[in-house]
């Protein structure tokens, strides 16, 4: 139980009006509230992104096309025996991930039998995909493929038209030192690699008497202290980044008012046997599992890295089943742990792209095409999309450049099936959320045939 | 400005001669924002302004000090129509003044040659000391106290061309150097060669109690202590023969070997050579001659001998040898005893002993090393903060940043190098990390040093640097399996940009031009500097020696089968004991079995296969004789034995060493002994260094001996594996873990695709590069990019652009100006940027190029046009060193990497390699935002002892109010532009107190400066300090 000087000692508390009184009535309420829900549900969505660029073929292994083979990847490729089935005759998943079957299989989990809550969907990419990290990560994150310049996300689009959602406090948050363009929008989200260090150096009085107040109204000159800084009149009129730089503050100050009185309730633990892996990245999944019970947010994410396994990539073992085995044992945590809300919940990974179809020469692979995304959760019809003998015709791993995997299916139909069928967004609004999306939708209609992934 | 009288008497000639004046008074356009039409400049546009316009248009009343806002009607002329267009608009009339104004303050968005000098809008302040500020804020890591005075002084002309033409090698602030060279160490640079090499045999003795008074002399006799091989220790994975005593908190470990000095000795002075955790007294031939330091240069160990139970007061890691001169005299020709004490710290599970003796003769020069990564991450501070070669420091971590290394993967690479015996090289991580940041520190220090030179060079040298090689895994590219790591990123990251200009056919070829690029090692004297390492590269692998096998593996040896004794004790009182008769060169071994090596059973890695041994005995005894003519030489003999599980090795009789897992298996073992651990044959064998076991050596015939013991009877595997050569060392001898040694660039023609190869085919910058190159010729391939690269206007382009973004402002790309949506000045800038790169005899000059954007004697381009200042948020490192240099606070610590880092940014340890970035949208966030908070808060209230500052230094010791004090730091910090607004949050937090209520700042109070200091904290934290 924590006292009332406990309480204090974590800092910029009396921002929340549930735990001490305005120490001042006119002034307290010119803050901003910092509790409630936003409007639009409460869905809530885990979002990873595996930087670098995940070899989709040693992850889900077609293990019924002759390609995958040891000529092809002479010390990638993983025996037939040694890797686990996923029940179509056809697809195989690196045994490094087993800890994320149960998710797949539901019985594991709860021994109630039947497809589980994970999807796993093969070669989802975009047309004319890039090879660069840089250009690839930005298409993935931005929504529109092709356009290098649009720094604002596709996942703020969708979220900050939700109502309330851009006034919230602490609507989202990403686990690392800075906003991925995913969540980057005109109205920030708050980043931070974790929350112990996510507070002001000084006292509760010094810290308060920091932040201050914000000003009666936007851009007003009556505040005080940092808030007063950051909501008040910018330094210059139509300054270069004043408009993001100017509420960043601002929302930094309410975040870390939540997020602190989040750890104020005490150590997080995990529940329902959840273990999450012993690294940074399953250090930043529990944290993102406590804020996701302990605060409203909707959405959250983290970066894993290490994918882009050009050299000693390994097989059964090594490198890339290192961090194969992490993201499996992440994602069995989160089911465990947020089974309370399991039902409102959508994990989702994506990565730049895939890698090439034949080994290169430092026992690794290069940068390639489409990629394998996951996604679990409670709304979610568990099983293999797009790695079966039907729809994975010969010479697949070819089929682009002669050298890569080719992607039969578009992230953003993927997204788009998520946001429709998880939160509920009208199919009209997938233009608004990525931007270009009906005429891609219309020049490639294969690519933009829904999987039914969600029922 | 023009003299007032002159003033008048044109005003006088215009009116008679019936000309509308117009006032353009000075040629320089000065600019500080205003609101058009407000000529008295009272903060609204009234019947007053007229009047005033009127008055110093027509009556010689004082010119205004805005003319800009005097110009109501925007026409670029001071003159009655101003007046007219004012009246119309107050009167309801006419239409509102062109911005900006009437209300809101801001620039003036008209190209005219009026000036607005003064003016009470936000934002004001003296024009010419803002200019001076924006250029410390974009050519140097922001000003310092009183440098805004000194480029007032010099002129902002002389100050470009000053910064644009630094001399190398001499900084006029000499504290950087001193500062760099305080965590560098001088290793002269020396031939050396080997009297003691560092796996020879040695008795040693764990120091639960004193030894013997006399055991470092030459007649102690050492029979009864323990024997093993150099070096001896426990952690880190870097000893051969461990102690595992040392995690009890043994303290102390005592080692004695004894070695011939020939008679002809080789030149050179002798040195200890002594790889040692934590501390040591080393005696030769019975005299102490050297004892380890601590840092502050006093004894590890005190004491003459120093106790057995002391330990060594200060922790030293075992990462570089160190060199202990051994005075003259003291070794002799002969027989010669080494001995030392080594002794641990307490609570200390990491020990080691590795002693050598080496001749050293000294071939001049001399080289530097950086003991920690965080010595190597501290220097772009203190190059930031101390240089006065500004803008060279800011374009050296430019390129540091463009052409980006991390040295994680260094690290990785170096710890990962094994010897011919699958040694780990630099088997305590801390050697592999002092060669990675030796080699970042050299590759920054050169981009620093060639900031200004030929963008080519810096390329190939990016190209050819070990970093590099290793980051982006040219080592790995090879004619006959390419990796496209790096061409692809040379391509998109280092000279064209991403999708400007190739394609993947581009990338494959040029891939093919960097294959057989590598990385070895030379000694010091074969060092070259750039560009002749790259121009005249060495093209073989390092060979420490070249090596003769005088017994191989697959040689026949006699052996036996250890169901017996091979020699029974035939007298005495234990008839049938064992003995050490067979081990001697006399014995007669015809009626043992002969097969080739290895022998033993199981794991399938024996030729001669013990079939019967499992279950029926645990040992088996081997003897090899082998002839040299010359016991002196050759120069290096060496044993190498792989085994499974134990062993003991004789010499012409004499047990010369045995495998720790025998050490309780008595002396002689008999034959029913097991070893009292597993040991795998793994293709890392124990060494056996026998050049200084001369004196058992004879000229003619010698025996090997072993007997080699099994886990149990039971246990299914035994392996013996030996293997002796002779060597000569090469004449680029130098141990792989020796400071007289470095890693450079190598070309390995036999990786080289010699092939044709087509680059940009089909454009016209296509470069075929023929076939027909041999040898060393393959290299040149790269040249010929080099040059394409910096001649093709995709690389003109991209990296004037990254320059216009690095100095001028981010609203340039690669995008925008693919769609055209650029900025029209910054576009006209690249441009002139452009043709600056190719106004050179070769494209690239960087300091023409920077001239070009600095435009110092018109200073009339972009750089200069007001709404491109503080537009640009500060990176990390931007922010510590500006921040540090506002109020002239000493760098000298470790913390500023770290807090950079918690920003977001940790320089030479980024794995991506696009760098950080440069655009303000990837700084703008809550943590980075917190962090620089955080930092300048502390710094301000001087918190931290390793970068105080003195607020006297800053404010005087006059006693000061509020206002005075924020006048003071906005002009120090912000060249008096705080707005009111600003200036009215900054009074507030300084004259307020904790309870939020009014506290006047008493300058006699006690709490006088701390308060000050917040308020400095909380100006640090303002947004306006976030951009440059």
């Amino acid at each position: 139980m924590m006292n009332r000087r406990d309480l204090l000692k974590t800092g910029g508390l009396a921002a929340l009006g549930l735990i001490l009184p305005p120490l001042s009535g006119p002034d307290f309420f010119r803050r901003k509230l910092l509790a409630g829900s936003a409007g639009g549900g409460n869905k809530k969505m885990i979002f990873i992104f595996q930087r670098g660029g995940n070899d989709a073929l040693n992850t889900v292994l077609p293990r019924g096309d002759v390609d995958y083979s040891t000529v092809n990847r002479p010390t990638l490729f993983i025996n037939d025996n040694q890797a686990i089935d996923l029940g179509n005759g056809f697809a195989q998943l690196h045994p490094a991930m087993a800890p994320m079957m149960e998710v797949y299989n539901h019985s594991l989990l709860n021994g109630v039998p039947g497809p589980g809550n994970l999807a796993i969907l093969h070669r989802v990419g975009y047309p004319q995909q890039s090879r660069s990290h840089f250009s690839a990560q930005h298409f993935w994150e931005n929504g529109v493929p092709g356009d290098e310049q649009l720094d604002e996300g596709m996942l703020y689009r969708r979220f900050a038209s939700t109502p309330g959602f851009t006034d919230l406090p602490f609507a989202g948050a990403f686990l690392d030192d800075s906003l991925p363009t995913a969540l980057r929008g005109s109205t920030p989200l708050p980043a931070f690699p974790g929350t112990a260090d996510y507070s002001f150096a000084g006292s509760f009085a010094e810290v308060e008497k920091f932040l201050g107040l914000l000003p009666s109204t936007p851009g007003g000159t009556d505040g005080r202290g940092l808030y007063g800084a950051y909501g008040g009149k910018p330094d210059m009129e139509n300054g270069r980044y004043r408009d993001l730089l100017m509420p960043t503050g601002v929302k930094l100050g309410e975040s870390v008012s939540v997020v602190q009185q989040a750890l104020a309730q005490g150590p997080y633990v995990p529940e329902n046997g959840a273990v999450y892996p012993t690294n940074t990245f399953g250090t930043q999944l529990s944290e993102i599992a406590m804020l996701m019970k302990r605060t409203p947010a909707q959405l959250l994410g983290v970066n894993i890295g290490g994918w882009d396994t050009h050299t000693f990539q390994g097989g059964t073992l090594g490198t890339h089943a290192t961090i194969l085995g992490s993201l499996a044992q992440g994602i069995q945590a989160l089911s465990r742990d947020l089974q309370d809300q399991w039902q409102d919940v959508v994990v989702v990974t994506v990565s730049e792209f895939g890698r090439t179809s034949i080994e290169n020469g430092s026992r690794g692979t290069d940068h390639g095409a489409a990629s394998v995304m996951f996604v679990a959760g409670g709304a979610v019809q568990g099983g293999v999309y797009n790695c079966d003998p039907t729809t994975w015709e010969a010479g697949a791993m070819f089929t682009e450049n002669d050298r890569y995997l080719a992607a039969n299916t578009d992230f953003r139909v993927v997204f788009s099936e998520i946001f429709q069928q998880v939160f509920g967004d009208d199919p009209s609004m997938m233009e608004q959320f990525m931007p270009g999306y009906d005429a891609a939708a219309a020049a490639n209609p294969g690519l933009f045939t829904p999987l039914g992934f969600l029922g | 400005m023009f003299p007032k009288s002159l003033r008048f008497a044109w005003v006088a000639i215009l009116l008679i001669l019936g000309f509308t004046f117009s006032a353009t008074p000075l040629a320089l356009a000065a600019d500080a924002p205003f609101r058009r039409g407000d000529v008295n400049d009272d903060g609204s546009v009234d019947i007053s302004d007229p009047i005033v316009l009127l008055g110093y248009l027509f009556i010689g009343s004082e010119e205004p000090g805005c003319l800009d806002s005097a110009d109501t009607n925007d026409d670029g002329l001071v003159n009655v129509g101003d007046a007219i267009a004012a009246l119309a608009y107050i009167f309801g009339d006419g239409p509102e003044p062109p911005a900006p104004g009437p209300l809101n303050c801001g620039l003036d968005l008209t190209d005219d040659t009026l000036g607005c000098f003064t003016s009470s809008c936000d934002g004001g302040g003296d024009p010419l000391r803002l200019a001076a500020g924006h250029l410390l804020n974009r050519i140097a890591y922001g000003p310092k106290p009183g440098q805004i005075d000194e480029v007032v002084t010099t002129g902002i002309q002389q100050t470009i061309i000053t910064q644009l033409n630094p001399v190398l090698g001499t900084d006029p602030n000499p504290t950087m150097d001193i500062l760099e060279q305080n965590f560098t160490v001088a290793i002269p640079t020396a031939i050396e060669r080997f009297v003691l090499r560092p796996n020879g045999r040695y008795r040693y003795f764990l120091g639960t109690e004193e030894p013997p008074a006399d055991w470092t002399q030459p007649s102690f006799d050492d029979s009864s202590w323990l024997l093993g091989t150099s070096g001896f220790g426990r952690g880190d994975r870097d000893d051969v023969t461990e102690i595992v005593e040392i995690n009890n908190g043994l303290p102390s470990v005592y080692v004695r070997t004894q070695f011939i000095q020939p008679a002809t000795a080789v030149s050179g002075l002798p040195y200890l050579k002594m790889l040692f955790d934590d501390g040591f007294v080393a005696y030769l031939n019975g005299v102490e001659f050297a004892r380890s330091l601590r840092t502050n240069g006093i004894p590890h160990l005190e004491g003459n001998p120093p106790t057995f139970d002391q330990y060594a007061t200060q922790n030293h890691e075992a990462a570089f040898a160190e060199y202990y001169p051994i005075p003259p005299g003291l070794l002799q020709a002969g027989v010669n005893t080494l001995a030392i004490q080594g002794h641990n710290a307490v609570n200390s599970g990491d020990f080691t002993l590795r002693p050598q003796i080496v001749t050293m003769s000294l071939s001049g020069g001399g080289r530097s090393y950086f003991p920690s990564s965080g010595n190597l991450q501290r220097s772009p501070f203190i190059r930031g903060i101390y240089s006065e070669y500004q803008l060279q420091k800011v374009l050296g971590e430019f390129w540091e940043n463009h052409f980006l290394t991390d040295e994680d993967k260094l690290k990785d690479f170096f710890s990962g190098i094994r010897n011919r015996y699958n040694h780990r090289v630099y088997g305590n991580s801390a050697g592999a990390d002092k060669i990675s940041n030796t080699l970042e520190f050299e590759e920054y220090d050169f981009f620093c040093d060639n900031a200004l030179g030929q963008f080519g060079d810096l390329l190939l040298y990016s190209a050819s640097s070990v970093p590099m090689l290793v980051y982006l895994d040219s080592i790995l590219n090879n004619a006959a399996q390419p990796n496209e790591n790096y061409a692809r990123e040379i391509l998109e990251l280092h000279t064209l940009g991403v999708d400007n200009g190739y394609t993947q056919a581009d990338i494959e070829e040029v891939a093919r031009i960097f294959t057989g690029w590598s990385v070895t090692r030379v000694p010091n004297t074969m060092l070259q500097p750039f560009p002749a390492v790259v121009n005249n590269p060495v093209i073989t692998d390092f060979h420490d020696m070249t090596e003769t096998a005088i017994i191989e593996i697959g040689d026949d040896w006699h052996y036996f089968k250890g169901t017996e004794e091979p020699s029974p004790d035939p007298t005495g009182t234990n008839p049938g004991a064992p003995t050490t008769l067979w081990t001697q060169l006399g014995f007669d071994d015809s009626t043992w079995l002969v097969g080739p090596t290895g022998i033993g059973m199981g794991d399938g890695d024996d030729a001669t296969v013990l079939d019967d041994m499992d279950n029926n005995y645990t040992c088996f005894y081997a003897r090899k004789i082998f002839n040299i003519a010359d016991p002196a030489m050759p120069e290096y003999l060496e044993l190498a034995v792989d085994f499974d599980d134990g062993y003991v090795f004789y010499l012409n009789g004499v047990e010369i060493q045995r495998s720790s897992n025998m050490n309780n298996a008595g002396t002689p073992p008999p034959h029913t002994a097991v070893a009292s651990g597993g040991h795998e044959a793994s293709g890392r064998p124990d060494l056996i260094d026998l050049n200084h076991l001369r004196p058992l050596l004879v000229a003619g015939d010698n025996v090997l001996a072993f007997q080699i013991h099994n886990l149990s009877i039971t246990n299914n595997d035994a392996s013996f594996l030996p293997r002796l050569t002779a060597g000569i060392p090469t004449p680029r001898h130098v141990d792989l873990n020796d400071r007289q040694g470095k890693w450079v660039f190598r070309f390995n023609p036999g990786n080289h695709d010699f092939g044709s190869k087509a680059i940009f085919p089909g454009t016209p910058y296509e470069l075929n590069i023929p076939d027909g190159r041999t040898g060393v010729e393959g290299v040149q391939d790269a040249f010929d990019l080099v040059a394409s690269l910096e001649a093709h206007p995709g690389t003109a382009q991209f990296i004037c652009m990254k320059l216009i973004q690095k100095f001028v402002s981010d609203d340039i790309s690669l995008a925008s100006l693919a769609d055209g949506s650029a900025p029209l000045e910054l576009q006209g800038l690249l441009a002139s940027m452009i043709s600056a790169w190719y106004s050179t005899p070769r494209p690239g000059n960087i300091g023409v190029v920077m001239e070009t954007l600095l435009d110092p004697i018109d200073q009339g381009n972009a750089f200069w046009d007001p709404q491109f200042r503080r537009n640009k948020v500060k990176t990390p490192v931007e922010f510590v060193i500006s921040t540090l240099r506002s109020l002239g606070s000493p760098a000298d610590s470790d913390n500023l990497v770290g807090w950079a880092s918690d920003m977001g940014m940790e320089m030479f340890e980024r794995d991506d390699p696009d760098g950080f970035p440069e655009v303000g949208n990837d700084w703008i966030g809550t943590t980075t935002l917190l962090q620089r908070i955080n930092f300048a808060r502390r710094f301000a209230s001087n918190a931290d002892n390793d970068f105080p500052w003195n607020l006297a230094d800053i404010i005087g010791d006059t006693p000061l109010g509020a206002q005075e004090v924020l006048d003071i730091f906005d002009e120090v910090l912000f060249q008096s532009s705080l707005t009111e607004a600003e200036r009215c949050l900054a009074l507030e937090y300084l004259e307020s107190g904790l309870d939020g209520n009014f506290l006047p700042l008493d300058p006699t109070a006690a709490d006088y400066s701390a308060r000050v200091r917040e308020m400095v904290g909380f100006l640090f934290s303002l947004p306006r300090f976030q951009f440059q």
